[in-house]
């Protein structure tokens, strides 16, 4: 019992490091846990679901015009250029043989490759007076089949199904009545489809599962509906775009292929989950990495301080396992108890975390389940690291004969041999020379505070790179635009273009990566488009292209290069004239005209309609509002800003608390030498100089080398999310950021010292001598 | 440098623990004397020492250095004097083992304007071809010799050495003891010098003698060379 209490009181004499290093083992055993669940509630529900509906691989986008040689094959009299939706609604037979025809071609063109035709429209729903846009999809047969989610039944005439999530939101029941289009239809159940081909706008960043849902409803009543048909060639058969790409190029209804593996918004995310996962896994084990570190180094270093007790104790004929238990015990139960703590912190936060996921995956819900793994990584892994570490430490210090132990350490430090070095080092000034030989020749304890500074300016850096980060995606974006409304339009369907302006929108090919190609009035003020001097470039159109900062991200192509832009049946080269301060993702610009020139050999087409005012609902076939879109957004910003603010908050104070540890540790480490240098006469000013000068320089180096390396980081990051999701996140380091951690950085430090000087002070100058000699 | 030090009176602890580390100590030493403080453990020795040469307050009484109070100084003022006039060896050497010999030596001569040259004072205790050395390198004597010529470098008016030897063998002790008697001779450096061995107390131009924290005798003595004492004596 004796020893037990020993070592309460060892650790006792620390209690305000230990209660931050509890803080740090609670933060990480949260942040796996939520992160775990949360992911793994949804990705084993989803992986059922995708086998189930036989989930497409792939998705060939076709073009929405009837090709010239399409006319010529087809079994019935059709014009070239003619829009397909306006086939559908005038002779669907015709509409039908004409996609059967481009099916064919598919299948003749691959091999072993299974295709069939998704068809959609969109309408709009009017739960409670609200009006949600929403897509509705006719069922297939074998590819992404309809999914049912708990009761109910596939929709009859008459009914419909929507997905879970919507009508949880917007507090719809299985019976219940609602309008659609211009019906009222019974619902029947809750439906998912596993679809790329999802996206309820063409806009990348409308998947609010309040607002808008997947909408399934029998074949007749889906032909009935008056809207505008949508369709896409979904396959399976192959996960590999290049050898697809190749095999469909001399395909003329081919506009791009899409791998749906990695494309959110859509039930084909489940690379992105497992992305999701990794990534949650991954910032919970780096942030536990950093907490065992500064766990071990403060437990090594409680232990090492405790040197010459436990020396005492081995004098006296201690074992070596009454001396080792104590102190595993103590640190097994601080490590367990803090890690439960975070997991069932974890366990509670992980519904509401799911929920956010599904607020923006379409995916079925799984139950919350803890598993064994979860307790072994979450809990048991650490506290075996911190445990390891502890005894490590112990038979490290227990090694030693017991005479050895009692007296004061000599540390051998590492001895420079390296002639220029040794001369480089002879010409500095005293004091400089003092600070670096503190340094170089305890290299490895400077190596653990770099390491340590280095993880947690990054996390800082992530976390104030974070904040307001939807904001800028997708706020910022729709905020500045000047229109009211979109009216798209069908080009061969007649949209009234006076008094607003006018747009043409598609899906091309631009130096290479797939890109949406937005044609705009050169002339327009209603879609302004400023670079980073905040100079509206829109009336640059007429010069070239502008290309938008994540465009310019995603290929690292400039103002003044020369881009192919190719689209279904041309290409030409422009030279970028411009680049546009705005983050859509793969976005161009172009003149409108011109566009319109090139693609359809006449300048005058058109798909959309910018208004300046509100635009009634019956000015087009689709009228979407500015005003609901950012609505829209500020309602699901709700949800994802509270877990931003989070991730901020918890990588934040781990970032704080590490510096924190690490000043004080730096301080106390040095405790002997700052009382050698009193006793000798050097003054306060002097001794900060000679033994924490350094460390300022280190820190100021460690910051001033963190900035570009996160800058380049956030970057390389922007282009994986780009890359692999079609998303981004525009993670910077603004000038602010860097101000702020560095005020950060230098409060916590300071704080630190302070702490630990005022810690050392309290020992006479003789005993700190005796106490802490290394 | 002077010392004088009037009904000096330490005690450590409270209440029924109080212990009474020096009690009503009074002592005169002259510039340029060579003291040896002599007596057994837990007489007082090196809490003399300590308030003697400011490391520790007192509790009563006043000591005065070359005509300072330095027992009403305020921490800086203590620093500042300590920096000025006052040189120290401990018996566990005290050295940064982190630096080599030289700059050891180095860090005790840049407290003043006009320090002794380091490689100079190395070569006066014996260690010129062991500057570059780090302190593991050394022996317990070398080591104490560095911790010697570090305490040298700033032309200290008064040496405090607490147990200079006594974690050395006879033949190392000797050597560090007649350093410090030649420098005394050298340089009119005060010394004081506190021990358990007696032996030692035959360098001293003055021998005190402390018991349970009171003076038992204060001794005028003609001392010896360092060479000529024996540990056993």
């Amino acid at each position: 019992m004796m020893y037990y209490k020993h070592v309460l009181r060892t650790f006792g004499r620390q209690k305000l490091s230990v209660a931050l290093l509890g803080v740090l083992l609670v933060i990480s055993g949260f942040i796996y846990t939520v992160m775990s669940l949360s992911v793994a509630s949804v990705q084993d529900a989803s992986e059922r679901f995708f086998e189930t509906s036989n989930q497409e691989t792939f998705v060939v986008h076709a073009s929405p015009f009837v090709g010239i040689e399409e006319a010529d094959d087809a079994p019935c009299a059709v014009e070239p250029m003619t829009a397909l939706s306006a086939l559908y609604a005038s002779d669907r037979a015709c509409f039908m043989s004409v996609l059967d025809q481009r099916l064919n071609q598919a299948l003749d063109a691959t091999e072993g490759l299974a295709f069939e035709w998704r068809l959609h429209k969109d309408a709009y729903i009017d739960p409670e007076g609200s009006r949600h846009r929403v897509r509705i999809l006719l069922n297939n047969e074998t590819i992404n089949r309809a999914h049912m989610e708990g009761e109910g039944t596939f929709p009859d005439v008459g009914e419909v199904a929507v997905s879970r999530t919507y009508a949880r939101l917007n507090g719809i029941a299985i019976g219940d009545a609602i309008v659609l289009g211009e019906q009222t239809y019974t619902i029947s159940g809750f439906v998912l489809f596993p679809d790329y081909n999802l996206p309820i706008f063409e806009h990348l960043y409308a998947f609010d599962s309040a607002v808008t849902t997947p909408v399934a409803m029998h074949e007749d009543d889906f032909h009935a509906l008056a809207s505008t048909i949508g369709f896409a060639l979904s396959g399976v058969g192959t996960s590999r775009l290049a050898p697809l790409e190749e095999a469909l190029e001399g395909t003329e209804f081919v506009s791009r292929v899409v791998m749906t593996e990695n494309n959110p918004r859509s039930g084909a995310i489940y690379a992105e989950l497992d992305g999701s996962q990794a990534m949650g896994l991954f910032l919970s084990v780096a942030i536990a990495s950093i907490g065992m570190i500064i766990v071990g180094i403060m437990v090594a270093k409680t232990i090492s301080d405790d040197r010459r007790a436990l020396g005492v104790f081995k004098a006296m004929g201690t074992t070596t396992t009454e001396i080792v238990l104590p102190y595993v015990v103590a640190v097994g139960v601080f490590a367990i108890t803090t890690l439960i703590i975070g997991a069932a912190l974890g366990i509670w936060v992980a519904p509401w975390m799911r929920g956010l996921y599904l607020r923006f995956y379409l995916l079925p819900e799984g139950d919350i389940v803890y598993q064994a793994r979860d307790a072994y990584l979450g809990v048991v892994l650490p506290t075996m690291v911190v445990l390891g570490l502890a005894f490590w430490r112990l038979k490290m210090v227990l090694g030693a004969r017991p005479v050895i132990m009692v007296a004061p350490v000599v540390s051998k430090p590492r001895v420079v041999k390296t002639g220029w070095l040794r001369r480089l080092i002879t010409r500095l000034n005293v004091l400089t020379r003092l600070q670096m030989a503190l340094l170089m020749r305890q290299w490895m304890k400077v190596a653990v505070y770099v390491f340590g500074v280095s993880m947690a300016l990054y996390l800082v850096f992530i976390s104030l790179g974070m904040h307001g980060i939807f904001e800028r995606t997708m706020h910022d974006y729709y905020g500045n635009h000047r229109y009211e409304s979109v009216i798209q339009c069908d080009v061969a369907e007649a949209c009234n273009p006076e008094n607003h302006e006018r747009g043409l929108t598609l899906e091309g090919n631009v130096a290479g990566e797939r890109a949406t190609i937005i044609g705009l009035e050169a002339s327009g003020t209603l879609y302004p488009l400023v670079n980073r001097q905040g100079e509206s470039v829109v009336p640059r159109l007429d010069e070239g292209i502008i290309i938008s900062r994540s465009f310019h991200d995603l290929t690292r192509v400039s103002v003044g290069d020369v881009l192919r832009v190719s689209w279904f049946g041309g290409e030409v080269d422009v030279t970028v004239v411009a680049m546009a301060n705005v983050y859509p993702g793969a976005h161009v610009y172009v003149d409108r005209a011109w566009l319109s020139d090139q693609v359809f050999g006449r300048d005058d087409v058109y798909n959309r309609l910018y208004t300046a005012t509100e635009a009634p609902e019956d000015a087009g076939p689709f009228v979407w509002h500015r005003q609901t879109m950012i609505d829209q957004l500020d309602e699901l910003n709700t949800g994802y800003r509270a877990m931003i603010v989070l991730m901020v908050g918890a990588s934040l104070f781990i970032a704080l608390i590490v510096v924190y540890l690490l000043s004080v540790l730096t301080v106390e480490g040095r405790a002997y030498e700052m009382s050698l240098f009193k006793v000798l006469g050097y003054e306060p000013k002097e001794i900060s100089r000679v033994i924490l000068g350094g460390y300022t320089k280190i820190n100021v180096v460690t910051f001033a080398l963190m900035v570009p390396v996160t800058i380049v980081s956030f970057m390389w990051l922007r282009r994986y999310f780009l890359n692999w999701f079609g998303m981004y996140f525009p993670l910077e380091v603004r000038s602010w950021d860097i101000a702020l951690a560095a005020v950060l950085f230098i409060l916590m430090s300071i704080v630190g010292q302070v702490h630990a000087k005022k810690k050392i002070t309290k020992f006479s100058l003789q005993e700190a001598l005796k106490r802490y000699q290394v | 440098m002077g010392i004088i030090l009037k009904n000096v009176t330490k005690t450590y602890g409270e209440g029924d623990v109080k212990t009474t580390a020096l009690d009503g100590v009074s002592i005169e030493i002259d510039d340029g004397a060579f003291v040896v403080v002599l007596g057994p453990s837990g007489s007082g020795k090196s809490t003399l020492l300590n308030v003697m040469s400011g490391l520790d307050t007192l509790d009563e009484g006043e000591i005065t250095i070359d005509g300072a109070r330095i027992d009403t100084m305020k921490d800086n003022a203590l620093t500042a004097f300590r920096r000025k006039h006052v040189g120290f060896v401990f018996q566990q050497y005290n050295l940064l083992h982190t630096l080599t010999a030289k700059e050891n030596v180095d860090i005790g001569g840049r407290l003043v304007d006009e320090p002794h040259d380091s490689e100079r004072l190395l070569d006066d205790v014996g260690l010129a071809k062991h500057k570059t050395k780090y302190p593991f390198q050394l022996s317990g004597g070398e080591q104490q010799r560095v911790s010697i010529a570090r305490a040298l470098a700033k032309r200290p008016k008064v040496l405090f050495c607490d147990e200079p030897t006594g974690a050395l063998d006879e033949e190392m002790g000797k050597a560090v003891l007649g350093i410090l008697q030649r420098l005394n001779e050298k340089h009119g450096t005060t010394v004081v010098l506190i021990t358990h061995n007696a032996a030692i107390a035959r360098l001293a131009h003055i021998i005190v003698r402390l018991n349970s924290g009171k003076v038992v005798s204060v001794k005028a003595n003609r001392p010896v060379s360092a060479e000529d004492i024996s540990w056993g004596e």
